[in-house]
């Protein structure tokens, strides 16, 4: 924690960078706490703030949507360096391959990480019943996208088999089952685009969702709407979900959306051998393709 | 295996599907086009929408289509190698293929979408796949389980 | 004014009563996997309702201008039984904004056929600051019935139900050998687990607040005799009001007002805006300075506090989506003439949502909604678009946290109120 308030001292002593965002602890109420507790999102812009970073298995926020060119407010502080756990700098990674932001313009201060919590309310300790469904076999514990790495590398994370079970269960199910499942999930949707909002890959100025000459998609939240945002949505992330979960987080309706992106991202590792990668040079697949792909399904 | 049009038409029950066809302009439509001129008998039940490239069909169409009372879809462009546009099926495969698991995950009979490569001059393949397509559509039945306009699901 | 005890068979009845007549009756239900959440919902039968649990996910504001409405969609009358007095003072506060220059027939015409019934909070949320707002944990505000529970345990009784049902569903997770551990087939027929404490029945002090409750409530129950039940109902009451003032001291919503004589105070300058009349502890709202703000709020437009705020904001809405008090809508007309809610947070958009949301920078969003709720509104009709029920708080992404913001605003708005001794 030192190495990581140390660094942002001096980067933000030194000039290199305006502000730092990254975690700081929740003064304040927090549901279901009996007090203070939790971590939220932090921008320090003075040097002696940065007593105020934390880096905890609390820090669960993938702090890479504030890299968004669009959001001004941000954007005019100045550049930003960003703390960011082995999974939010692939994040970084896809804005960067996708022209949102230039290498350049950002310091990364990869976190060595040990997992993190499914709330940030809840934690420190990492148990099972608490562990992030994204973090079993996490293969960026070292984080592979950074300018400065800091902390010491932790234990690996308890794993947990929740969402594989969640997964069988449904792969389980008929197709019929399977349909009523998902029919009264996402009818209970409210599209109030927090899962959009929140995501750091979501970042089309005109999301297909508003576009109204034509419209494409119900603006309303009828369940014939519903079930084709969510599609819609799943299949634009195709390839450059992260699975940081934070749409299933900000969801207020506790929608399972994470168990359609993990999907399609297995889909998409299995058929194209692809995975949301921190190298900004490796092209999106659904942007490239091999003459040989497979088309089982086509007659 | 092609099944001929005459069956699909005198199955005797009530339900005749719905079948909206995506179908590439140079390739496919004009298969098509070759499977009419050449009086080949073909299922009524599709409807064809055509569009420059398979690589133009988006996912959402075929959302669009079973929202607005499809029973099927079909989708089908040039053979690989052989776009017009030399590499546009090449980005339609990947999409395609995520969009059919997803479609599956989601509980949809995936029986319902039929993919197909069909080429200027493979009429009778066109003429099959419409038939094929036409009558598994027909067993399967109306896609009545599609949310209807305005259905919500809170009261 | 209407009095009377209820008992847990006189609501069920109640309930049964009305469902029988085709009226709506909505309370708040288990819902999630985590059986700590709890979300207003249709019921059929008392049985399925959680009256004692945490709030609700969403406000009922819902009930009133339902997330997507049709013109000419019908209208069923609706019961909602187990409103927090927080939700029941939004619906109400709402009627300005739904009636002042336009009269909206819709939302007119639900608030008619509906009759809320709120109960009295025993359980405070950490994040409750209702009391900071003119709000109380007893409050009668917008409701037209109030149920103040006479039992005031430790903490709220853990329905017998939820036990079982909450112990029938882990049954399955609890294997020995592979084997499910002996009992666990009685105790999935079990109806009711044994408890070893035998808990209190449920006793309610009821009164109707207008003629709609009084109406409700009338024939049922028994008479309100017992004065010990008067203190009860008190006590409740007291220690609600608590564990709010406490909040309001944990979110610095309230300081200690320092007693200054009057030389001192003449002697720094300093005079009592009010002239120097004793200010009731009681009234937190007053202590909280919350009443401050629409003055300093339309003068402070600019302030440097804004920009230092509004970072961790993301836009996600969710804010807008569970307060009781923001009915924003959008009107589709595509196929079908509806509206639905909106949240106009979303400002890296284009297109037809950022028509509604012209702030470039979410600077100006964030400051946007705090001076609507504590500034905009207040001067227009005399109330904070607020009833403190620490919703948008729960559920942000980025840590804003309004009760926190709150504190830091009347901070800057002024000295606190001082109490001087007469």
């Amino acid at each position: 924690m030192n190495e990581l308030r140390e660094l942002a001292r001096s980067l933000l002593a030194s000039g290199t960078v305006k502000v730092v965002i990254g975690y700081e602890n929740v003064e304040g109420a927090r549901w279901p706490a009996e007090g203070p507790r939790g971590v939220r999102p932090s921008f320090v812009t003075d040097p002696a703030q940065a007593d105020r970073l934390v880096f905890d298995s609390r820090c669960v926020q993938n702090l890479a949507a504030y890299l968004n060119p669009r959001r001004q407010h941000l954007v005019s502080i100045g550049k930003p360096a960003v703390v960011v756990k082995g999974c939010d700098a692939r994040a970084v990674a896809g804005l960067i391959r996708e022209g949102q932001l230039r290498r350049e313009d950002v310091v990364l201060i990869g976190v060595r990480c040990g997992g993190v919590v499914r709330d940030p309310a809840l934690g420190p300790g990492l148990i099972e019943e608490e562990v992030s469904d994204r973090c079993g076999g996490c293969e960026d514990r070292e984080p592979k996208l950074f300018d400065h790495v800091v902390g010491a590398l932790p234990p690996p994370p308890p794993s947990s088999t929740r969402r594989a079970d969640a997964l069988a269960r449904l792969q389980k199910m008929t197709a019929a089952e399977r349909w009523t499942f998902w029919k009264e999930s996402l009818s209970r949707c409210v599209r109030c685009y927090a899962c959009r909002e929140i995501c750091p890959m979501c970042f089309c100025v005109q999301c297909i969702a508003d576009k109204n000459r034509p419209q494409w998609l119900d603006s309303s939240p009828t369940t014939r709407g519903n079930v084709a945002w969510h599609m819609t949505r799943a299949l634009h992330q195709a390839g450059r979900c992260v699975d940081c979960l934070e749409c299933e987080r900000a969801c207020p309706e506790g929608i399972p959306l994470g168990l359609l992106g993990r999907h399609v991202a297995q889909v998409v590792e299995r058929r194209f051998g692809y995975r949301a990668s921190a190298d900004p040079t490796v092209p999106v697949p659904l942007g490239v393709y091999r003459t040989d792909d497979e088309e089982e399904f086509i007659v | 295996m092609s099944i001929p049009c005459t069956e699909v038409a005198s199955a005797g029950t009530a339900f005749e599907p719905k079948v909206v066809a995506f179908v590439c302009n140079w390739c496919t439509y004009t298969g098509a086009d070759l499977a009419g001129t050449s009086r080949l008998k073909m299922s009524p039940n599709v409807r064809i929408i055509r569009t420059p490239c398979s690589s133009r069909i988006s996912p959402l169409f075929i959302i669009k289509a079973f929202e607005r009372g499809a029973d099927g879809v079909i989708v089908s462009g040039c053979h690989t190698g052989d776009c017009h546009y030399s590499t546009g099926n090449y980005y339609a495969r990947r999409r395609f293929a995520i969009f059919r698991e997803l479609l599956d995950f989601l509980g949809v009979d995936t029986g319902r979408v039929t993919f197909s490569w069909v080429s200027a001059s493979e009429g009778t393949k066109w003429q099959q796949v419409v038939n094929d397509t036409a009558s598994r559509v027909k067993a399967l039945g109306p896609f009545n389980e599609y949310p209807a306009q305005g259905e919500v699901g809170r009261p | 004014m209407t009095r009377a005890i209820l008992t847990e068979s006189d609501v069920a009845k109640l309930v049964a009563d009305l469902v029988g007549a085709g009226t709506r009756v909505i309370a708040p239900v288990p819902a999630g996997p985590d059986w700590e959440e709890t979300e207003y919902r249709p019921i059929e039968r008392l049985e399925e309702a959680v009256l004692d649990g945490p709030l609700p996910r969403r406000s009922l504001k819902e009930f009133f201008r339902p997330q997507q409405e049709e013109e000419g969609s019908a209208l069923v009358p609706q019961v909602i039984l187990g409103a927090r007095p927080c939700d029941a003072a939004g619906a109400e506060t709402l009627d300005n904004v739904m009636g002042w220059d336009y009269r909206d027939e819709l939302w007119r015409a639900r608030r008619v056929v509906t009759t809320v019934v709120s109960i009295a909070c025993r359980r405070v949320e950490s994040s409750c600051f209702c009391g900071a707002v003119g709000i109380a944990p007893d409050s009668t505000r917008g409701a037209d019935a109030v149920l103040v529970p006479l039992d005031l345990a430790a903490g709220p009784p853990p329905s017998r139900r939820r036990i079982t049902e909450q112990l029938r569903s882990w049954v399955n997770m609890f294997l020995i050998d592979s084997q499910p551990f002996p009992g666990a087939a009685e105790l999935q027929a079990a109806d009711e687990v044994p408890c070893a404490q035998q808990l209190p029945p449920m006793r309610w002090a009821a009164r109707a607040v207008t003629l709609k409750g009084a109406v409700l409530l009338r024939g049922r129950g028994l008479p309100f005799t017992d004065p010990a039940d008067l203190d009860r109902e008190a006590t409740v009451a007291r220690t609600a009001r608590d564990l709010v003032a406490k909040n309001l001291d944990t979110l610095r919503l309230r300081r200690r007002s320092e007693r200054l004589d009057r030389e001192a105070e003449a002697r720094l300058g300093l005079m009592a805006a009010d002239g120097g009349e004793l200010i009731d502890p009681s009234l937190a709202f007053e202590e909280a300075g919350v009443r401050r703000l629409p003055q300093w709020l339309a003068q402070n437009h600019d302030h440097e506090l804004w920009k230092t705020l509004a970072p961790r904001c993301r836009g996600c809405g969710n804010c807008s989506a569970v307060c009781s008090m923001s009915p924003c809508f959008d009107v589709d007309e595509h196929e079908v003439e509806a509206r639905r809610h909106s949240a106009a947070k979303a400002a890296t958009r284009g297109g037809h949502r950022s028509a509604l949301a012209p702030h470039a920078m979410k600077t100006e969003h964030f400051r946007q909604r705090v001076m609507h709720k504590f500034s905009i509104h207040p001067r227009r009709f005399n109330e904070v678009l607020c009833t403190g029920c620490g919703r948008c708080s729960r559920s942000c992404e980025g840590g804003m946290n309004l009760p926190e913001i709150l504190g830091q605003l009347v901070h800057l708005a002024g000295p606190e109120p001082k109490r001087i001794a007469t």
